[in-house]
């Protein structure tokens, strides 16, 4: 199912972070956070009128009808699906060596998982900071956001390091950025 | 890797300490908002390509040992629990470990002028 490709390393790496065994996963993970979200967020729009939590009896209740979940123009934990939608979508597009046919869409990926990573950690300390209450799906789902991060960051890494050598190479970053095949032929 | 996995299980001790220990609201939130970041970069520290994501903890760890005395926490388990957890955040976070994999230089070959994939 999954063909090796060892042109598709680059250069000084040990492996492919574009692999389909390197992205798969993480579009699992995205998948999983985003079931939960679209949870929270119907019974945030009252679709449900209870919702789950095995450990902090109607801490989730309070989480999700706080004054914070309210401030968004839409449920917050709908925003959070978005999110991971984001992070489903630009994970699985590109080829097996994305990180030069498609920065752009590697650094997309970065932006969806990092930030979302960075705000599902700001909303675990709102939850007892101004709540005063945990929820356990909200913290598995930033659990989630917080695992993915690192297994992101690689490819990320290897698409500024291609860029990096388009610059040192002479040719235009920003042409490199989109995909251009001339520099991809003439740069590592 | 045993560094940043004590640093998670210390991250989550200092996120539920209040809870357990009936801190109040006022000192239970540096507890609070310290405890989730400190899990945080543990985590992320955990692959080898960000296993420098340990040093955020630093700071991290120093305000949990400053803050019971800027704050004059109450009663004094709350301020020995602190400076405890802060000490030993601090030196796990500067643990290394064996790196096996390359990464063409790591994210510090982005600022070098012969970084590791050029040569």
């Amino acid at each position: 199912m999954f063909k090796k490709s060892p042109a598709y390393i680059p250069p000084a790496w040990d492996y492919n972070p574009s692999a389909w065994e390197q992205r798969i996963p993480l579009a699992i993970l995205a998948s999983i956070g985003f079931l939960i979200a679209v949870y929270m967020g119907l019974y945030q729009m009252g679709v449900f009128s209870t919702v789950w939590d095995p450990f902090f009896g109607d801490g989730t209740k309070q989480v999700l009808t706080s004054s914070i979940a309210k401030d968004f123009p839409i449920p917050d934990a709908m925003l959070g699906a978005l999110g991971y939608v984001m992070d489903v979508v630009s994970g699985l597009i590109g080829k097996t060596h994305r990180w030069r046919t498609m920065p752009w869409m590697v650094i997309v990926f970065g932006i969806a998982v990092g930030p979302l990573g960075a705000v599902s950690i700001l909303l675990v300390i709102l939850q007892p900071v101004v709540v005063g209450a945990w929820c356990t799906l909200c913290l598995t789902s930033a659990l989630i956001s917080v695992i993915m991060i690192s297994p992101a960051m690689d490819e990320l890494l290897a698409s500024l390091q291609y860029l990096q050598r388009v610059k040192r190479s002479g040719n235009p970053v920003w042409k490199a950025f989109w995909g251009n095949k001339t520099i991809i032929n003439q740069v590592d | 890797m045993w560094a940043a996995i004590t640093n998670i299980i210390i991250g989550l001790f200092v996120m539920i300490a209040p809870a357990v220990f009936h801190f109040n609201k006022t000192i239970a939130n540096h507890y609070h908002i310290v405890g989730p970041i400190v899990v945080t970069f543990a985590i992320v520290s955990l692959w080898e390509v960000n296993h420098s994501a340990r040093y955020f903890n630093v700071p991290a760890g120093l305000w949990l040992l400053i803050a019971p005395f800027l704050f004059h926490f109450q009663p004094a388990t709350a301020t020995w629990m602190a400076v405890i957890c802060g000490l030993l955040i601090i030196v796990l976070s500067f643990a290394k470990r064996k790196i096996k994999g390359q990464y063409g230089g790591g994210w510090r070959s982005l600022f070098q002028k012969h970084p590791a994939h050029m040569q």
